[in-house]
This record gives structure tokens, C-alpha cells and sequence, in this order.
């Protein structure tokens, strides 16, 4: 690596040298500043709509909470159901028939049907502080609060990771898939819908599994690493699924994004640990006091990873025999 | 207690109040984040796009699209810059998918091989050769693109246009003191580009 100093002189010759940078074009710039500000404009309506109609909602509930104070508290903030955290490319939400792009930081209503096309999708729901991530091609739409309507494709479920309480503390959040429901029990899992077949996989934890009340399975839940497969309610087949298949991969290119800065290293390695599903394996020994100083910028966990190691002491490579993420000194 | 370090995190206020000024429809901030970014953007696509303009165009429109839908996501966690440059290297891709051509892409600093030859020979009695310099002027134009606010504008004014402090004072709509300032800053973002692009210890 070069070690040398630029001085102010040496500041001006290269630029001297190096000469003016392209200019853009006047037409280029006209035609830009034309699409530019239309879709602003757009935009800045758009926001402003979800504005004006979650604060008309949030009005007449209140008119619902007074007619049904004596029978639940809940009802206050039954419009208002979920809000977006992350968005990777065509996402699009049906509202008031109306179908626009869904991006972070809007909020999603009840009866809202959103449609994934080439993208995905990551909400944080009102009721509870699940983590709910929608894969390409999908779509679903919330019936109830506490409850999502699978039309196609795949959704996952995350009921929490580093520094959040999981399991029985959350509110249950049922899926419903062409009548049957699938209920989480503290658990990472993913419940995907094709023309022909349903199929509800566990990574962590367990769901309960109903078709039209019953329990589909005698024990009445499915463990984790196991995947099970249903064709018109009728159970097709039970297997085995890792917790680092490719399966769930698009899942941990929506992981949460998380604040690294004095992040402990070894809490760090479990976050990606959860998001990935590969378990760590240690051929260094790291201490429980070292810490990461600064954020990472990207925002999937393998890049994080990548981004953590780079100004490491460690190097990690991938076994997927093993599935693994194997920590070694970088020298 | 043992920190791994990352580059220091640097606050990108002014840029966070650029994004929140054009949430508010406030037209000197859109006019300002059209005056700076737009050119940037379209260079950083025609470099990336082996000059193919109309190419340039339309990535940049998209990106532009995509930048005035999210940029109330835009949080100030890293530069403005950064955060447009970060749709567009997607944009890029997308376009090249589309259209089912293999562009020349330009890996800037990815080369730290080539850049330290290229600092090894700059000295006058060591002349470049004709790629080098070619090389070098994309760098450095490069680096004048990543700098903060309109500290490129105002080096390739003072230094390349020759302009006066009056005239960019002019230009700006500020005092010349301001400007003076506002040089030396610019001076050492510069200086200090390079030397975080290259982890070069520059005094």
C-alpha cells in the first residue's frame, strides 16, 4: 500500500490534470427533473393520503371503542394493523382499489392485500412485535389483526431474535391457508401455498397445525426441522428440513436490521447464527468482552457478516455439510 | 476490553435535512438535490455503462424514480451519495439483465494494485502513459463525486474553471469568507477520500 502524502499542491495538480468531470447533458437534465418531480410529487401525495385516512380511521374507531368499550379495549387500533420495515425491490399494496408501490415506513391497513413481484417484503405488525417477511411472487392480506390470509407464495414468521423476549410473551398470530391455520408457539417457521399443495416448514420452535378446527396432526404440532406437506387438508408428508437450507435464504436477506456499534462480537455471531440458520463453529477463541465499534451499513445478515469480518482479527468461511459458519484467526 | 474497529461513523446531517426538506415539498431543497445529484448519478452510470448514454438515462431516471419514493427511508446513516449510488448499482444490474448485454464495468478502488502503480508513477519526472492517466482522471473524478455537499463543485471551480472566490461566492450565493472556508473544507475531503478509500495515512 502506498504511503504518501497529498499536499494541497499535489490536491491541485491532479485536478488540473485530471480536467473537468462530464457534464450531464441539458436535455438529459430536463427529461430527468420531468420524471423526478412527477413521481415526487407522487409520492408526496401518496404519503400524505395514508396520513389523511389513518387519521379518518383512527376517528371512526373510536366511535367503534365507545359502542364496544364493555367488550374489548383492543378495538381502538383495529385498522391500523402492521407497518412496513424493509422493502427489496416490486412490492405493491391494493388499497381502496387503488395498486401502488409499498415501501418502508408506509402502514398497512386491514383488508390491505399486498402483492410481491420480483421483491419482498418485512412488516412489523401492531398487535404484537413479530417479525413477518414476505417472499417474491406472493401475496396476502390481513383479515383480522391477528390474522393473515397466505393467497400464494411464502411468508415467514419470526418471533424474535437477539434482545427481544420470544415465544408465550408474544400475541399469537395465525396464518390462514385454504382452511387451514397455522399458529406459532415461540418459533421461526414458513408457511408456503402453490396451486396444488400447502406447505408449512419449522426452523425453530413449534406450530400447531388446524384444518377446519382439528388439529392435523395427532400431537398437534410440528417441530423444529421438520417440514410437512398438505394437499386439500390432508397431510402428504413429513420430512426433515435444515435450518441453513436454501429454503429460507431469501428470509435472512430481510433480517431486521440491527445496531452493531458495541455489539458484543459473540452476540453478533448468534444474531447471524438465528438469521442464517448455519450454527458457528469456533477455531478461535473470542472474548466475551470484544466488542464491535460502528454499524454495519448493509443490510442482510451474510453481508453483515462480511462487513464484521472484513475489519476483524477472524476470517469465516461457509460448510454447508456441516451447516456451518466456521470462525478462524485471519492469519 | 478489545474493539474491532469500523470507519468512524460519520453524521450525514446535512444531508438528512436536504431529505426532510424535499418530504416537505420545499423547492430549494429539491432544486438543491437535483443541482448536485443529478449530474453525479448520471456519470456514475455512464462510467459503469461503457458511455452508453441513452443507457446512462434510463438507469438514472429509474433510480430517481426509486429515490424520490423512498426518501423518507433515508435516514442519514450514510452520505446521500451513498445511499443513491446504492439504488443505482441495482438499477445498473437490472438494466444489463435486461437488455442481455455485458457492459464494461468500471471497479473503481476495487484495483488496489493498479492505483498504487498509478500513485507510484504520478510523480512529473515519471510520466503516466495513456491509460493511466485515463485510469487516474476516472478516479479522481470519481472521488470529486463521492464528496460531501458541493465540495466537488467547488475544487473543479476554483481549480480546474479557474474561478475566483468571488465568482463561486457568486455562484453560491455566499459571503467569500464563507467560500474561503468552505475550500479549505472542501480541500481536505479530498485529501481525506483518498486516503479512507485507500486506508493511506495522509498527515
Amino acid at each position: 500500500m502506498t504511503d504518501r502524502n497529498i499536499d494541497d499542491n499535489r490536491v491541485e495538480q491532479l485536478l488540473q490534470g485530471a480536467g473537468r468531470r462530464t457534464p450531464i447533458p441539458e436535455e438529459v437534465r430536463d427529461r430527468l427533473e420531468t420524471s423526478f418531480l412527477s413521481e415526487l410529487n407522487k409520492s408526496q401525495q401518496r404519503n400524505s393520503r395514508t396520513r389523511v385516512v389513518t387519521a379518518g380511521s383512527l376517528a371512526a374507531s373510536v366511535l367503534v371503542a365507545v359502542v364496544l368499550v364493555f367488550n374489548s379495549g383492543s378495538e381502538q387500533t383495529r385498522d391500523l394493523v402492521a407497518s412496513v420495515t424493509k422493502d427489496r425491490g416490486e412490492v405493491n399494496w391494493t388499497y381502496d382499489n387503488d395498486l401502488g408501490p409499498l415501501t418502508a415506513g408506509n402502514t398497512i391497513q386491514l383488508g390491505d392485500v399486498i402483492t410481491t413481484g420480483t421483491g419482498s417484503v418485512s412488516f412489523a405488525p401492531v398487535a404484537s412485535s413479530l417479525d413477518i417477511r414476505l417472499a417474491a411472487r406472493s401475496e396476502i392480506s390481513f383479515v383480522e389483526p391477528t390474522t393473515i390470509s397466505l393467497n400464494q407464495g411464502t411468508i415467514y414468521i419470526d418471533s424474535g431474535y437477539i434482545g427481544s423476549k420470544k415465544g408465550g410473551e408474544q400475541s399469537p398470530l395465525k396464518i390462514l391457508v385454504n382452511g387451514v391455520s397455522v399458529e406459532h408457539i415461540g418459533t421461526q417457521y414458513m408457511v408456503s401455498r402453490n396451486e396444488h399443495q400447502i406447505e408449512v416448514a419449522v426452523r425453530e420452535g413449534e406450530v400447531r397445525i388446524d384444518h377446519e378446527g382439528a388439529s392435523v396432526r395427532s400431537f398437534g404440532g410440528l417441530g423444529h426441522g421438520e417440514l410437512t406437506q398438505f394437499s386439500d387438508g390432508r397431510l402428504v408428508t413429513t420430512k426433515p428440513i435444515a435450518t441453513h437450507d436454501s429454503r429460507w435464504s431469501w428470509a435472512a436477506e430481510l433480517s431486521p436490521a440491527i445496531e452493531t456499534n458495541e455489539m458484543p462480537v459473540l452476540d453478533f455471531m448468534n444474531w447471524v447464527s438465528e438469521q442464517t440458520g448455519y450454527s458457528i463453529v469456533y477455531r478461535v477463541e473470542i472474548d466475551p468482552g470484544d466488542r464491535i465499534s460502528g454499524s454495519v451499513l448493509t443490510d442482510d445478515a451474510m453481508s453483515a457478516l462480511d462487513e464484521v469480518m472484513t475489519i476483524s482479527e477472524y476470517i469465516s468461511e461457509i460448510d454447508n455439510a456441516r451447516g456451518a459458519i466456521i470462525v478462524s484467526p485471519a492469519s | 476490553m478489545k474493539l474491532l474497529r469500523f470507519r468512524t461513523e460519520q453524521p450525514y446531517e446535512e444531508d438528512k435535512q436536504l431529505a426532510k426538506g424535499m418530504l416537505r415539498n420545499e423547492e430549494p431543497a429539491i432544486r438543491e438535490f437535483m443541482d448536485i445529484y443529478f449530474p453525479r448519478l448520471y456519470r456514475f452510470a455512464l462510467m459503469r455503462m461503457g458511455d452508453d448514454a441513452s443507457g446512462a438515462e434510463d438507469v438514472v431516471q429509474q433510480t430517481l424514480v426509486i429515490a424520490a419514493r423512498k426518501i423518507g427511508t433515508y435516514r442519514g446513516e450514510a452520505s446521500l451519495m451513498t445511499w443513491l449510488a446504492q439504488i443505482c448499482r441495482r438499477e445498473l444490474i437490472r438494466h444489463v439483465q435486461k437488455t442481455e448485454r455485458r457492459r464494461k464495468v468500471v471497479a473503481l478502488f476495487d484495483d488496489e494494485p493498479l492505483f498504487d502503480a498509478l500513485m507510484e508513477t504520478i510523480d512529473d519526472d515519471n510520466p503516466l502513459d495513456l491509460t493511466e492517466r485515463t485510469e487516474l482522471i476516472t478516479m479522481v473524478h470519481a472521488v470529486l463525486d463521492q464528496l460531501p455537499n458541493r465540495n466537488g463543485d467547488i475544487l473543479e471551480w476554483k481549480y480546474i474553471d479557474g474561478l475566483s472566490i468571488r465568482e463561486i461566492s457568486e455562484k453560491l450565493g455566499m459571503g467569500t469568507e464563507a467560500v474561503q472556508s468552505q475550500l479549505a473544507r472542501a480541500r481536505r475531503a479530498f485529501k481525506q477520500a483518498f486516503s479512507e478509500v485507500h486506508q493511506l495515512n495522509y498527515s
